[in-house]
Parts: structure tokens; C-alpha cells; sequence
């Protein structure tokens, strides 16, 4: 078993490792010739199943192993985030697979370079003599190596064959989300005003931070939330609703037509004033707020509602050729009403 | 006759006194102050006893005015005491020095002690005089310890490097969390390597909640002067240097290290400007040896009640500035177990660190580290302030290799410089 | 919502969610707010068992558009009137609301200062969103849009925010007032009054806050014929006293070398604009509970200025100028009931732990300055 990378993209492999340890703080990695995959299925909560084009971050990649070239590996996400974190200033950083103590590793080995000049703020009242003494001594620069060891698992095939993506109904309604930071922010507002509604009143444990969340096929997303003390919601609109491929969809043409999409493009309104025409599904304001998390990376997302079944989310990671090689599904599902 | 003890700092040093107490902070929950007639030294010794800290601020360099007349003891005489950390840090707080001159900043900083005979309760008090006629005044209770401190000897720790702390917070800084040691190993191929790790060995699943391990490697080039044995591993607590390195990088200083092998001392030394900061901490073995871990000596912070029997006892007592070893014979000591009994009325004592490299004390003489109680009534009332103090047997504990050491060297002050190390439990009992 | 023939009583519109939030946030120390709307504006109450109350007062100059149909007065009331002229008390509304859930509201699209343009997450938004339709209105300028509305007693207070694509409609039940006594206060009959700056105020109670007191202490005199005004706690670590002098400290500096610049660099500022005591020989003194004024603090942190009065009761009023924009303030009040000290001294002295701290040595180490 052999798994050797350079890091090409050190900034996003930081923001997706940091993405994912907002749901759970293990993933499993799926190495293989093709793809790159993390998969975090906490006990409850949102799943993510993350694919991911080799070069989105990795470089010179090289996997070998009895199973096909196929690695699987159980990975702490704090520790990884934090190795990767100490590269974001790297000339260059290599990952390997190693053992040590017969104890298996991620070893992170991260060159970086400092001049002189990072640390301009000289001993203000330190001799002079003590400062000519130091600028000999660093006139070039420091090469400093550092070396990070992650602890992890290796998975065997038959651990990881028992475990798939879910399956789920094609979508009510399907639309582009505004800004993460944005909708963060909001629906954050939110899960305050409905824990502080629920210490008022007598909402249970499990509805304490319940929101609605809605969209339509006119553009419109909406957030609600109803305690004894108020009604909130709040109402996005001239969003997109994305045209559906074809190619992508069971029948083709036919399929698109009997799409339930295409079904309430009929219902409702662009103002969002409407009462029709909405699928929603009722989520976890705490969980929706560790999903959204992913805004970091700043790809574009599309929602999918399933009324009152689930919501998934496709985040699209952005890449230099234009292509969604790199795609993060996370599925949350619905209370029922 | 009354301690006099009165001294002024400039908004900059009060800044100063805010960053070392947030450094001591982290050893300890109480420091010692130790005034003597020309200087000023805080001092902190760690729960676990690995680590203890000694920062002297020069009377004339550091100070805008200072004025200390013990007491008692002549020329060398002191006056000692002890505070809670977090009381003094809420006094020196942050931002005292602005240049702006905005609020909070201080126009000057006027500490005095009133440590009168007819005074149930001792106060430090600490007036903060600032711009445009605010004046902040805070009396701090505080109590009579006798201060010990550790000795090192840098003429046996040949091993010695010094970097600018600028740089070291870099390298600090790449450090995953919650790591406990740090190897410091100077290899054979002109790199120094700091090595944050956790010793536990975890199985199973366990493993996966294993901190990370990082290794720096530095050239050796890098640093200002790297004078080590190669191959020689030392390992101490990683909190602990990150703490100091931080503190150090405040004063925009170079960090000196000096050690000689696994299981004795080491010093970190750094300062500028009437500031000295050193301290001494244990290090253990070879990297993931086997070797039994030394426990520094209990230097016990005795209270009052306890230092004026040692003072009753020895009332030929003498100055302990030239380091020697104490010579009292162990029976002339306080009997340790009087100081233990008044273990029952010292609440709030801090849970032993299960996971401590060092080796737990045995309970009666951690008990003498604790902070007193200072709400505790029957602790308060056996206070005498006008008991005479006297200046005399500073208990001292000692680098056990010291005792070896012929006359000569023993004179040889600046080898004695410092302060530090400390002993195994079992030599200690042995002396006494 | 609103039928032709029955205006709301009430529809306010503000450009600025923030000034109101800002107002309201004084006073976010109670679940349940009592709201009362007049001609002027609407004042929003809180108290604290009785023996702590706030308000924040938000005026009609606040919004762009403010329209009050008081209810008319009812037909009793005019018959009953012997002076046609003589003005009638109309129903002034008034109810509670959660005032955490309108807060929570009136910030929904965050708070940035109105000097900065772009929210924080509009600021942090990662470029690669701004390409692309649905991502180019991540920009929100955070003065966002408020309008407020309360259509007849017992409807829910209606607020309304928009924000570029965004509008989040807000009902806040209203419930019925409780009407708790208003703490009283004798303007009329007062034992000191002074005016400082509201930093001044939080500076000093948040350095007295390190000693964990519970009790905290006004002092107040005239000494030399120049204003002393001081707090003063203390707690088990020891005890603190902030003081403010009118005059430059002309104390004989100890031998410090930069004594001298005291005179020489500090501004001729009076730090207390009006000092008023009702008896000018005798020092005043006073003590409230330490954790209700830290309530205020946040408020004095953003006072221009706190005009501190107590009147012979004892009672405290805290009266706080908050400039909301350049020119334009607002006002917020509380009030406080002092602790009973029933043996002064002894208690004084027990509090503050030493007897150094009694009421005369205090004094006296002032007389000696």
C-alpha cells in the first residue's frame, strides 16, 4: 500500500477539511486513480459525500494497493485541518502514507521559507552590536522543514462496501442559493430566535431550533420560524432556478417534462407573496449552520427540495477550467410536519 | 519597625508588568515577590513543581523611582510575599501604555505596601494615575511568604543556544494542540529539530484522537549561537516553552537556552531594559526512554506561622544570596509535619494532574505549595505582622550536583547567576 | 392585513434598522419590553424586580416617516368633559413584546457601521461568488429599511425589513402590560447631580468589576472648593477606588522624573461639567447592587455623556445622551433603589475589609491631596 501527493491546492484543501470537521470530526478518505473522496456520515445529522478531481488538490499523485489502487482511510479532520493549516505559507508540501511504531500515518512534509524581513520588529532596546551579530546571521533566508504526522486507519474493503450514498426522490424544486455568508448570517438570527423562543416557551428539545425552509421555481427561497412570542420569515427572491440537462435526467426530454420540477413551474409567484408553489422541509437550525460552513470554499451551490423528505445541497468547488469536476453532496433530511 | 517599599513605573513598564504576569499566569496561580533594597523579582513555581520562574526588575533601570528598606536584615534584607495572580493582573491590566494616550492608558503607576503592626490584614496597593485627574486606587490583600529559590549552575550546562524569540514564535506556532512535550534535539547534520508530541499511546480507534505530532526542523545557522552536543535529545514541557517564547517575543529579545544532559535542568534566560527573566525547568529522558523522571525538590513556600519558627530556630541565620547549600544541621529545621497539619484548613487545592510527566509529590508537602486561603479566618488571624522577620534561613533548594562541587566553584558568583534546579524527593528526605 | 376604513395606529418607517437597534440594545436586560406609543415616539421599558428599571425612548425624529392615529378618546370622556378645550388623556397604546426577539430582528441583516460599507460576510464573501447572476446582490448596505406598524390593540407588532432581494417580515405578539410601579424619583429634590462623559463612567465601573464586588459606592464632595467624585468596591481580592478630580493632580509627586508632565501635558478638561451636592459640608455617599449598574455599562460605553443624579431617597437615575448620528441624540434612563446600610460604619468597614476604608479615613486621605 503505497500513497504518495504534492498538495497543489493548499487553500482549499485547509477550507475543505475545515468544511467537513464542522459535521463530524472523522471522514473516510477514499484514495483511488481517479478521485479523491471524503465521506463523513455522522450518527445523526447532515451526511456529506464529497468527489473530488485528483488535481483539485493533489499534484505528482501516486496510489498503489492489492485492492484495485484503492486506499481507504479513516481520517481525524482537527488534526489534518490543523497540519494543513501550518502549510498555507509553504514553498511546498508533500503528503505520504507511513507507519511508524506500526502506528499508520499521514505524514505531512512542509517546506517553508522565511527572509529576514517577517519579523521586522527588532529588539527596540537591544544593543546595536546585538543586532549587526543578527543581521549576519540572516542576511538569506531561513529554510525551516516542518513534518506533521496525523494519526490514522486503514480501512478494509469490506469495512467501506456497506456503505452508500443515500438515495432520494427526484426534487420538488431546485435553485441556486445566495451567498453562503449571507444565508449564514440570516439563518443563524434564526436558530437564536428559536432557542431563545424555545427557553420561553415550551418548545421540546428536539423542536428547539426547528426552521422552515422553502423555495419555489419562480427564484424564491424563504426561512421561517414560529414561536409564542413571534412569526419570522424572511424572503430571497430573483434567484435562479437552474434549466434541467436532459442528458441528465431518466428519459431525457420526456423525464424533464414529467419532472416534478416542471410540475410547480405552474405554481406560485416571483414575489414570494404566494402561498403556492413552495416545497419546503423543516431542518435543524444548528446542523444547517455547521452545513453552511462549506461557504468557505465559495463554490456555487444548488438546492434541492424534496417536499417534506430532505434537502440536498450540491456544492460546486470552483476550478480553473470551468468544469464542476468537484462536487460536495451533503443530504439533510426533514423532520416530518 | 515596617517594610518601606514604594516605587513608580512609567506607563511602558506597568505594560511590562501586564506581560509577565500574564506569563507567570501560566504556571501558576500565585506569584512571590521578592523586594530587596535594589531590585524587585517576581516569582512562580508550577503546581507539578517542574517548572519555576524568576523575573527581576532592576530598581534603577526599571522602575522610575524605587525605594525598598526591608524591614530587617540589613543591606541584604527583603521583604516577601505572596499574591493570586489573577488580583494582580486585574490591576495591570492590558493597554496601560497607549501612545495615543486614549482611555485606560495610565500617566504613571505609584505602588506602595502598607505592611503596619496594627494592621489585621496587609495591603499592596497599586495607584493608577491617569490622564486628566482619574485616579484608580486598589489595595490587594496579600500574604507573608518566605521566597525560595532554585539554583542553576550555568557552568555545568555547557549546552547553550540562543534565538531571536521573533523567530521562535514561528516555529512555536506550527505546533498542534494539546501536545505535552518537546524534544529539542540537535542532530548531526547542522539542524535543530523541536518536536511536539503526546506520550500516551492510544489503540484502537483511540489512535485517531491522537494529537498531532510536529517536528521543526531549524538550521542550525539560524540561530544566534547554537552550541550543542550533537545528538543530545532534551525534552520539556511544551506548554511551558510556548509561554516563555511568547513572553520573550513581547520583549522583542533573544532567547538563551542552557542545559547539560536529560534529567537535569534547563534554563531559558532573556531580558532587556532593567527586565531578567529566567526560568529553570525540568527535563526528562532519552526520547521515549524508560529512564525514571526526576522530581524537582519540594521548595516549599512555607507560610508565615512556619518561617518564623525556621526564623526562632536559626537565630544565627544568614544571608542565603551566595547560594551556598544550606549547612543547618536537618534538626534545626521546622518540623515538617507541623507546616503539614494545617493541610485540613487549605481548601481549593488543585487537583494533581494525573497526566503530569513528573512524578506526583506526596501529598503533605504539595500541600505546602498551595496558595494560603486567603478568605480563611483561623489562616488570617495567625498572621503577625510585627512579628520580627527575620532575614535569615532562606530555604533553598538545590541542583544536587552542586553538593559535589568543591568551595571554589561555589564562590565563583557568576556561575550562580541564576536560580533553578531542583532534586529528587528521595535526596531531599535523605538530608533531612 | 389592513382594511380600507381602519388605518393602523400606528406605521413608522426608518432608514436605519441600526440607530434603533442600537437605542433598544440599552436596555436588553428582560425578556418583555413594555411598549408604549405616543405622538412623540415609542418608549420601550424594562425593570428588574423593582428595584431597577430602563427605558429607551425612540422619537419620532429617528424614522422619515412617522404617523400616530391616537385612538379617540372615548365618548364618556368627552361627555363627562366640563372645558371642551381642556386636552383629553387618549388611550396611548400599550403592550409587551420579547424584546430579545426584536432585537434579534432589527439585526437580521447584520450590523455594520454605516462607514463601512459591506457587511462582514459581504466583505469575506469569496470572489469567485461574485461572478454569476444570483451572486452579484451579496453587497447590503447595512442602514437597512425598517418599518414598523401596529394596526389596532391587540394585533401583533408588525416589523419589516428589506434589504436589496431580501425582505423578512417579523410579528411580534403583544401581551398585556403589567404595570409595575415606576421606581420613583423626586427631580425636584436632589442630593447630587453631576454630568461626565459616558466612558468615563464605564471605564471606572469595569475596573472596579475586577474585584467581583457586590456592592458599589458613590462618593461624592466638595473639597477646596473643587469637585471630588469617586466609586469604590470591593470583593475578596481586595478593594478598588476610581476618582475623578476636577482639577490636574497638584499632589507633591513622589520622586518620579516624569511627574512633571501632569501639568505640563494634560488638557485643562473638567472631567465632571456640573457638580451639585445638596448639602456642600457633608460628604454624600450611596451604594447600589454592583450587578444591576453593570447592566448600564454597555450604555454608558456608548453615552456621549451620563448625567448622574440622586435624589434624598437615594434613588439613582442614570441618564444617558447617545448621539445616533452626527447632530441627532437620543436619550436612555434607568433607574436604580439604593441598599440600605443600616449601621454604616460597621458595615462599610466589615465590606470593605480593613478599617482604612471607613467613610472618615477615605475622606481624609482626599484631604490630604
Amino acid at each position: 500500500m503505497r500513497f504518495k501527493a504534492q498538495i497543489h491546492n493548499i487553500q482549499t484543501f485547509t477550507k475543505l477539511t475545515a468544511s467537513l470537521n464542522s459535521l463530524g470530526p472523522l471522514a473516510w478518505l477514499k484514495l483511488s486513480d481517479e478521485q479523491v473522496c471524503f465521506t463523513i456520515i455522522p450518527e445523526q445529522g447532515t451526511q456529506v459525500w464529497a468527489v473530488l478531481s485528483i488535481d483539485t488538490i493533489f499534484d505528482t499523485y501516486a496510489v498503489q494497493s492489492a485492492a484495485n489502487n484503492v486506499i481507504n482511510l479513516e481520517v481525524p479532520l482537527g488534526p489534518l485541518n490543523r497540519a494543513l493549516k501550518s502549510a498555507l505559507n509553504a514553498t511546498s508540501a508533500q503528503m505520504r502514507l507511513t507507519k511508524k511504531d506500526s502506528i499508520p500515518l499521514l505524514a505531512l512534509t512542509i517546506s517553508t521559507t522565511s527572509s529576514n524581513n517577517s519579523y521586522s520588529a527588532f529588539p527596540a532596546g537591544a544593543n546595536r552590536d546585538d543586532n549587526a551579530i543578527f543581521d549576519d546571521h540572516f542576511g538569506g533566508n531561513r529554510e525551516t522543514i516542518i513534518t506533521q504526522e496525523v494519526p490514522i486507519r486503514v480501512l478494509a474493503p469490506d469495512v467501506v462496501s456497506g456503505l452508500h450514498e443515500p438515495q432520494t426522490r427526484e426534487p420538488d424544486v431546485h435553485i441556486v442559493l445566495p451567498p453562503l455568508m449571507q444565508l449564514k448570517s440570516i439563518s443563524d438570527r434564526f436558530t437564536k430566535l428559536a432557542m431563545a423562543g424555545a427557553r420561553a416557551g415550551s418548545g421540546t428539545a428536539t423542536t428547539r431550533t426547528r426552521l422552515e425552509m422553502a423555495a419555489n421555481m419562480h427564484g424564491c427561497l424563504k426561512m421561517s420560524l414560529k414561536t409564542d412570542a413571534m412569526s419570522i420569515s424572511s424572503v430571497w427572491t430573483d434567484l435562479v432556478n437552474p434549466e434541467l440537462d436532459p442528458s441528465q435526467v431518466a428519459n431525457g426530454d420526456i423525464g424533464i417534462v414529467e419532472h416534478p420540477s416542471t410540475r410547480m413551474k405552474l405554481l406560485g409567484s416571483a414575489d414570494g407573496q404566494s402561498d403556492e408553489g413552495w416545497a419546503s422541509v423543516s431542518i435543524d437550525g444548528k446542523d444547517w449552520g455547521k452545513v453552511m460552513s462549506v461557504g468557505r470554499l465559495g463554490g456555487r451551490v444548488i438546492a434541492c427540495f424534496c417536499h417534506e423528505h430532505a434537502l440536498i445541497l450540491y456544492v460546486y468547488l470552483p476550478t480553473d477550467s470551468g468544469e464542476d469536476e468537484s462536487v460536495l453532496t451533503y443530504y439533510i433530511s426533514s423532520y416530518s410536519a | 519597625m515596617m517594610v518601606v517599599l514604594n516605587f513608580t513605573l512609567t506607563p511602558e513598564a506597568a505594560a511590562k508588568v501586564h506581560d509577565l504576569l500574564v506569563c507567570l499566569g501560566k504556571f501558576s496561580d500565585t506569584v512571590a515577590i521578592e523586594a530587596r533594597r535594589e531590585r524587585f523579582i517576581f516569582t512562580a513555581l508550577n503546581s507539578s513543581k517542574s517548572a519555576y520562574a524568576a523575573l527581576t526588575l532592576d530598581g534603577k533601570q526599571f522602575f522610575s523611582s524605587y525605594e525598598c528598606v526591608p524591614s530587617h536584615g540589613g543591606p541584604d534584607g527583603r521583604f516577601t510575599c505572596s499574591m493570586y495572580t489573577k488580583a494582580l493582573l486585574s490591576v495591570f491590566k492590558g493597554r496601560l501604555y497607549d501612545p495615543l494616550g486614549r482611555d485606560g492608558a495610565i500617566d504613571r503607576c505609584e505602588v506602595s505596601v502598607q505592611d503596619r503592626e496594627d494592621e489585621t490584614q496587609c495591603r499592596f496597593i497599586v495607584k493608577m494615575v491617569c490622564n486628566q485627574g482619574v485616579i484608580k486606587t486598589y489595595k490587594l490583600t496579600y500574604e507573608a511568604v518566605d521566597v525560595m529559590h532554585a539554583l542553576f549552575d550555568r557552568n555545568v550546562a555547557r549546552n547553550r543556544w540562543s534565538m531571536n524569540a521573533g523567530v521562535m514564535k514561528e516555529y512555536i506556532e506550527f505546533f498542534g494542540t494539546k501536545t505535552e512535550m518537546l524534544d529539542i534535539f540537535a542532530g548531526e547534520d547542522g539542524r535543530a529539530v523541536f518536536k511536539s508530541y503526546t506520550e500516551k499511546i492510544a489503540n484502537g480507534k483511540e489512535i485517531l484522537k491522537h494529537p498531532l505530532v510536529t517536528a521543526v526542523a531549524v538550521n542550525t545557522s539560524d540561530f544566534e549561537e547554537f552550541n550543542v552536543q550533537p545528538g543530545c535529545h532534551i525534552i520539556i514541557s511544551v506548554k511551558d516553552f510556548k509561554a516563555i517564547v511568547i513572553h520573550a517575543d513581547t520583549m522583542k529579545t533573544s532567547l538563551k537556552a542552557f542545559y547539560s544532559h536529560p534529567t537535569r535542568p534547563l534554563q531559558f534566560s532573556y531580558g532587556c531594559d532593567g527586565l531578567l527573566c529566567e526560568f529553570t525547568l525540568m527535563t526528562s529522558g532519552d526520547y521515549n526512554g524508560a529512564t525514571a523522571l526526576p522530581t524537582p525538590a519540594p521548595a516549599a513556600q512555607v507560610s508565615r506561622g512556619a518561617s518564623l519558627a525556621a526564623s526562632a530556630a536559626t537565630s544565627d541565620a544568614r544571608e542565603n544570596r551566595s547560594m551556598r547549600p544550606p549547612v543547618e544541621p536537618p534538626s534545626r529545621r521546622p518540623p515538617r509535619r507541623q507546616v503539614g497539619s494545617r493541610q485540613a484548613a487549605l481548601p481549593n487545592r488543585p487537583p494533581q494532574d494525573p497526566e503530569s510527566l513528573f512524578v506526583n509529590e506526596d501529598e503533605e508537602e504539595d500541600t505546602q505549595w498551595e496558595p494560603a486561603d486567603y478568605n480563611n479566618e483561623e489562616e488570617a488571624l495567625g498572621w503577625d505582622a510585627s512579628a520580627d522577620r527575620n532575614a535569615g534561613n532562606f530555604p533553598t533548594f538545590q541542583d544536587s550536583g552542586s553538593f559535589s562541587r568543591p568551595d571554589g566553584v561555589q564562590s565563583n558568583t557568576d556561575s550562580m547567576e541564576g536560580i533553578a534546579p531542583t532534586q529528587r524527593v528521595s535526596q531531599v528526605k535523605g538530608l533531612w | 392585513m389592513e382594511e380600507e376604513d381602519e388605518l393602523p395606529l400606528l406605521t413608522a418607517v426608518s432608514s436605519s434598522a441600526r440607530q434603533l437597534y442600537l437605542l433598544l440594545r440599552c436596555i436588553n436586560f428582560a425578556e418583555k419590553a413594555h411598549v408604549q406609543i405616543n405622538d412623540g415616539g415609542l418608549q420601550f421599558s424594562v425593570d428588574e424586580a423593582s428595584v431597577m428599571e430602563g427605558s429607551a425612548f425612540l422619537s419620532k425624529d429617528l424614522f422619515t416617516t412617522y404617523t400616530f392615529r391616537a385612538p379617540a378618546p372615548s365618548q364618556r370622556e368627552i361627555n363627562d368633559s366640563d372645558d371642551e378645550d381642556a386636552p383629553l388623556e387618549p388611550d396611548l397604546p400599550t403592550f409587551q413584546i420579547s424584546l430579545p426577539a426584536l432585537l434579534e430582528t432589527l439585526q437580521i441583516f447584520g450590523l455594520t457601521d454605516p462607514s463601512t460599507s459591506k457587511p462582514h460576510w459581504a466583505r469575506d464573501a469569496p470572489a469567485s461568488t461574485a461572478t454569476g447572476g444570483a451572486f452579484t446582490n451579496n453587497v447590503l448596505g447595512m442602514n437597512n429599511m425598517c418599518r414598523i406598524a401596529y394596526a389596532s390593540p391587540g394585533s401583533p407588532l408588525s416589523i419589516v425589513l428589506t434589504e436589496a432581494s431580501i425582505r423578512t417580515t417579523c410579528n411580534l405578539t403583544t401581551y398585556e402590560p403589567t404595570f409595575a410601579n415606576e421606581i420613583p424619583f423626586d427631580r425636584q429634590a436632589l442630593a447630587f447631580k453631576t454630568i461626565m462623559r459616558g466612558t468615563w463612567l464605564y471605564d471606572a465601573v469595569a475596573e472596579l468589576s475586577s474585584t467581583s464586588p457586590e456592592k458599589l459606592t458613590l462618593w461624592a464632595r466638595t473639597r477646596a472648593r473643587k469637585p471630588y467624585f469617586a466609586l469604590s468596591s470591593s470583593g475578596t481580592l481586595g478593594s478598588a477606588r476610581v476618582e475623578f478630580n476636577n482639577t490636574p493632580v497638584t499632589r507633591a509627586p513622589p520622586p518620579t522624573n516624569n511627574a512633571g508632565t501632569v501639568d505640563a501635558g494634560a488638557p485643562q478638561v473638567n472631567l465632571l461639567e456640573t457638580f451639585q451636592l445638596s448639602d456642600p459640608t457633608t460628604p454624600f455617599r450611596a451604594s447600589y447592587k454592583f450587578s444591576l449598574i453593570q447592566r448600564a455599562a454597555r450604555t454608558m460605553s456608548v453615552a456621549t455623556k451620563v448625567s448622574v443624579r440622586v435624589d434624598e431617597q437615594g434613588v439613582l437615575s442614570l441618564q444617558f445622551m447617545i448621539e445616533v448620528e452626527p447632530g441627532k441624540v437620543s436619550f436612555v434612563d434607568f433607574r436604580f433603589v439604593p441598599l440600605v446600610e443600616d449601621d454604616e460604619d460597621v458595615e462599610e468597614t466589615q465590606f470593605l475589609g480593613g478599617e482604612e476604608e471607613s467613610d472618615e479615613s477615605v475622606m481624609e486621605d482626599e484631604d490630604e491631596l
